[in-house]
């Protein structure tokens, strides 16, 4: 086979990473799944709480365990073969995948519930019930009378649980309910926290008390820590709980798997020009060292970008300036961003530096980063739109700011009755733990790594939220409109 | 005739002459000593009667008492019909036979009831004790001399290593009385509610079902597909419940009888293979088949250190720092088996010796000095066997040889690992004084072990 040239590998580039698998309108594909080590715990049926910020995989995950090839590959690939003997339903989520009633009550439902006066327990006692297809409650029409009937009849929930429990248990299955999407629990942050907090008490409770029936709850890390635990043996959900986390040799293996698997002769040279790959299940696999190597990656890196951001060493490695400019204030990058990145730059490579020795030219990818960063604060907006009304507010100006200056331009901006605004829409997610009290809701934008703190108390921006906007830095990476 | 100098070996050798004469009228019997050294005879009288008063077992019992004071058994004479559980006694596997039955005379046997020894020799392939090759081969046992020698830490690399690999590994910890390893292996909360010490207890009344042995050890840092599971010795309750492990502890040493549909009666050995094979069931339930199962044992003569080393286990690795002390105690331990050449032979295979804080820091010539050291302790007791027929091993002065037992494997012992608190710094098994440290023992190991099974 010929060497592939930066034109093929471009065009690779391009079509490979275009379509970047989006768990929420896509969802995971069988050649496109890629299963990184660091993400094996969360597929665990045991493991109850998966931790996973804004982008790293909580709704990708959760599709690709309903799914019974997707999961089968997940048990082949991570030496899991408990998987193959676990059913697992979507018990709570942004919408259900399955035909019929789904086994949760939708958004503006649940606000109804709570306003009545609905116990977080009771409610997630009667969607555990519906998940598990308890016909009793199946029966009945309408979540008001679920939720009573739950609360009735605590004898018949017990013997419910029981029933499914000895069912998976003559079966030799594990029962797995999923729950996913819940930073759309409720507009409001306090009532969000008390719904959570009942779920990780019924998902322990599900765990000490039955053998086969668990829950798996996806959660954003800081909705994680900030929900009270006041229950017994809380300990041990964070004992057993596991973080999604993409370490830079996984976004690597992330992005050489979607290139070797796409459908085209170019992925094909990709992969002969990279070593011998596997043909699994459909799918094809990276020698181990192309997954997990640091210096094997460099060195595919290198072929794909050129070793330097520039004509030479002082302006920095490929291999490590694309993953740390992508960073967020927690030093998070989220897959979707990384791949898009390197696809915009592929297009912008072909557009103004086409005759390039290699496929991407360092200054496309130094362009591409506003791109990047316009995709990262769309995600930001979909699931912690306050936090991104909040960035907005400091548009015209430079940061470093001291936070007195980031309250200034939140109180011209009229912050709070914006955000009041976004929270009365049924898809927007929760609001911030103290929406009237700036200094609180600038700590926890630092907790989301919207924001940095600076030695000197100095408020800044990573670049990969800062460049969306029309926001200046000293020295950073110029914001430049791409389109 | 005179008691006067009775002592516990005299008082021992006068209940042997009594046992002959007893067993010269025709029946089967049993010497046995408790754990104070005091004998009682026991006479076997399933197929005869011999009824408590009759004239003959009047005058043995009289004479036993006499003979054996004081060191008397607190039943000195019993038949077998008048005991709770003969069996136990009669069929127990750990009887050693002093002389065969012949034409009518019967067979007499010695029974030594001790805290500690007698599993020492036990056979393994008793149909009683069940422990299958397959299962046993994949275990290691990590057993020392003398405590406090880096016994748990060297468990817990060697397992953070194999999982490296890619490998299901579970850690038993069996140091019951001191529970070391589950501390550098899991937090607190992520213990199981139940330990070994509760398998043990409860299996004995038939409720061991529903225990959870077994959680992932937290705190390794492995990476890709491997498994690390512990089970601790003792569980860790839900708050509000109580949890008694002293009691628990003082209960798990018995013998059981038979329980009377036919099963056979269950030694202390039996019960902790049932422990042990419950855990590794629970880890193929919860994740796989364990490829590696590591037996942290307690240091020391101990009961549970002779069934793990002796019985459970494919590889013994004995934990050894080079003083005198510690090469007298291996003396003392593994010469119990020159009286059982066949099984000495055999051990000698699945023995490795570990040199345990090795300082090698300014001396070549140390580690050949250990190996030296433990070559004459081999030699002095498992090898130049009664009836040997194999050649003495090879030493060559320089200690080169790498695959006999005692080939000593060093763990290297330097400053920086004095101050390491494992319980501190949550990433000490990746600190680079600690991999090099240990890179010897986890690569020299790596290579004893079966193969990982296929069928993941």
């Amino acid at each position: 086979m010929s060497e592939p040239t930066p034109a093929d590998y471009r065009k690779l580039l391009i079509e490979a990473l275009g379509s970047a698998p989006d768990a929420n309108t896509t969802g995971p594909g069988l050649r496109t799944l890629f299963t990184p080590s660091s993400h094996r715990l969360a597929l665990d049926p045991d493991v109850t709480v998966v931790r996973g910020a804004r982008g790293t995989g909580k709704t990708f995950w959760a599709k690709a365990l309903v799914d019974e090839r997707l999961r089968e590959i997940a048990a082949a690939s991570y030496m899991m073969p408990r998987l193959r003997r676990t059913r697992v339903t979507t018990a709570f989520g942004l919408e259900s995948e399955e035909p019929g009633e789904p086994p949760f009550p939708y958004k503006r439902t649940r606000e109804k519930l709570v306003e009545d006066g609905a116990a977080p327990d009771e409610l997630w006692a009667a969607i555990v019930l519906m998940a598990l297809n308890v016909p009793e409650i199946r029966r009945i029409e309408g979540w008001t009378d679920r939720v009573r009937w739950t609360r009735d009849n605590p004898e018949a929930y017990d013997a419910a649980i029981a029933a499914a429990d000895r069912e998976s248990r003559e079966r030799g299955e594990t029962r797995v309910l999923l729950f996913d999407a819940l930073e759309h629990l409720h507009g409001v942050r306090e009532q969000t926290d008390r719904l959570l907090s009942g779920l990780f008490r019924l998902a322990l409770e599900l765990r000490l008390t039955t053998g086969t029936l668990r829950a798996k709850i996806f959660v954003r890390p800081d909705m994680y820590e900030n929900t009270p635990k006041m229950f017994p043996d809380a300990s041990k959900l964070g004992a057993n709980a596991t973080d999604l986390e993409w370490s830079r040799e996984n976004l690597y293996g992330l992005l050489f798997h979607q290139l070797g698997n796409h459908t085209t002769p170019e992925a094909e040279k990709f992969r002969a020009a990279t070593g011998t790959w596997r043909q699994e299940d459909g799918r094809h696999v990276a020698p181990v060292d192309v997954i997990a190597d640091r210096k094997r990656q460099e060195e595919v890196f290198v072929t794909l970008a050129g070793p330097f951001m520039g004509t030479d060493r002082r302006k920095g490695h490929t291999y490590t300036w694309v993953p740390n400019h992508l960073q967020d204030g927690k030093g998070r990058v989220s897959p979707r961003t990384w791949l898009k990145a390197l696809c915009k730059a592929a297009v912008l490579t072909g557009e103004r530096h086409a005759g390039h020795p290699v496929p991407l030219h360092y200054d496309a990818i130094r362009e591409s980063l506003s791109s990047a960063a316009d995709s990262r604060v769309a995600e930001l907006q979909d699931d912690i739109g306050w936090a991104a009304l909040a960035v907005e507010q400091l548009e015209n100006t430079q940061v470093p700011l001291q936070a007195s200056a980031v309250h200034y331009a939140w109180h011209q901006g009229s912050l709070v009755s914006k955000v009041r605004e976004q929270l009365k829409d049924e898809r927007s997610g929760s609001g911030p733990r103290d929406l009237e009290n700036p200094v609180a809701l600038l700590e926890e934008l630092i907790e989301l790594g919207v924001m940095t703190r600076r030695s000197g108390e100095a408020i800044d921006l990573p670049d990969i939220y800062r460049l969306a906007f029309d926001i200046s830095r000293k020295g950073g990476v110029p914001r430049m409109p791409v389109n | 005739m005179t008691t006067a100098s009775a002592g516990f070996d005299s008082s021992w050798l006068a209940a042997q002459k009594v046992a002959e004469d007893a067993a010269a009228l025709g029946r089967d019997v049993v010497l046995a000593r408790d754990l104070l050294g005091r004998s009682s005879l026991l006479i076997d009288d399933m197929s005869e009667r011999l009824a408590p008063d009759s004239p003959e077992l009047s005058s043995l019992r009289e004479r036993f008492v006499e003979v054996t004071r004081p060191f008397t058994g607190l039943e000195p004479v019993q038949t077998a019909r008048s005991m709770f559980a003969p069996e136990l006694f009669f069929t127990a596997p750990e009887l050693t036979e002093v002389s065969p039955r012949a034409d009518g005379v019967g067979r007499i046997c010695t029974l030594e009831r001790t805290v500690v020894g007698t599993d020492w020799l036990q056979r393994d392939d008793d149909s009683a004790s069940g422990t299958p090759v397959s299962r046993r081969d994949r275990r290691v046992a990590l057993y020392g001399f003398k405590g406090g020698v880096g016994r748990s830490t060297a468990t817990a690399v060697l397992a953070r290593h194999l999982a490296d690999l890619g490998r299901c590994v579970l850690v038993v910890d069996l140091d019951l009385e001191s529970p070391g390893v589950s501390n550098l292996l899991s937090d607190e909360a992520g213990r199981p509610r139940h330990g070994i010490v509760d398998h043990l207890v409860e299996a004995a009344v038939g409720n061991a079902d529903n225990l959870e042995l077994v959680g992932r050890a937290s705190l390794l840092n492995h990476h890709g597909n491997g498994e690390v599971f512990l089970a601790p010795a003792c569980g860790l309750p839900l708050e509000g419940q109580t949890y008694s492990y002293l009691s628990k502890l003082n209960r798990i040493y018995t013998d059981l009888p038979a329980t009377g549909d036919g099963a056979p009666p269950r030694p202390f050995a039996v019960r902790l293979e049932q422990a042990i094979a419950a855990c590794e069931d629970q880890v193929e339930w919860l994740a796989r088949r364990p490829d590696h199962v590591l037996l942290d044992s307690r240091a020391g003569i101990h009961d549970i250190a002779a069934v793990t080393l002796t019985r459970l286990s494919g590889l013994a690795l004995l934990f050894a720092v080079d003083n005198p002390s510690t090469w007298e105690g291996y003396r003392m331990l593994l010469s119990e088996w020159q009286r059982r050449p066949d099984r000495a032979r055999e051990l000698r295979e699945r023995i490795r010796i570990v040199g345990a804080m090795f300082h090698s820091a300014g001396d070549t010539e140390r580690l050949g000095v250990l190996r030296k050291n433990a070559y004459d302790m081999f030699v002095d007791t498992l090898y130049n066997l009664p009836d040997e027929d194999e050649p003495e091993p090879f030493y060559t002065p320089e200690g080169q040889v790498d695959d006999a037992p005692y080939a000593a494997i060093p763990i290297l012992f330097g400053n920086d690992l004095v101050g390491l608190d494992p319980l501190r710094s949550r990433r000490w098994p990746e600190l680079p004084f600690v991999e090099a440290a240990y890179s010897k023992f986890t690569t020299t190991v790596e290579r004893l072990l079966p193969d990982p099974h296929e069928d993941a």
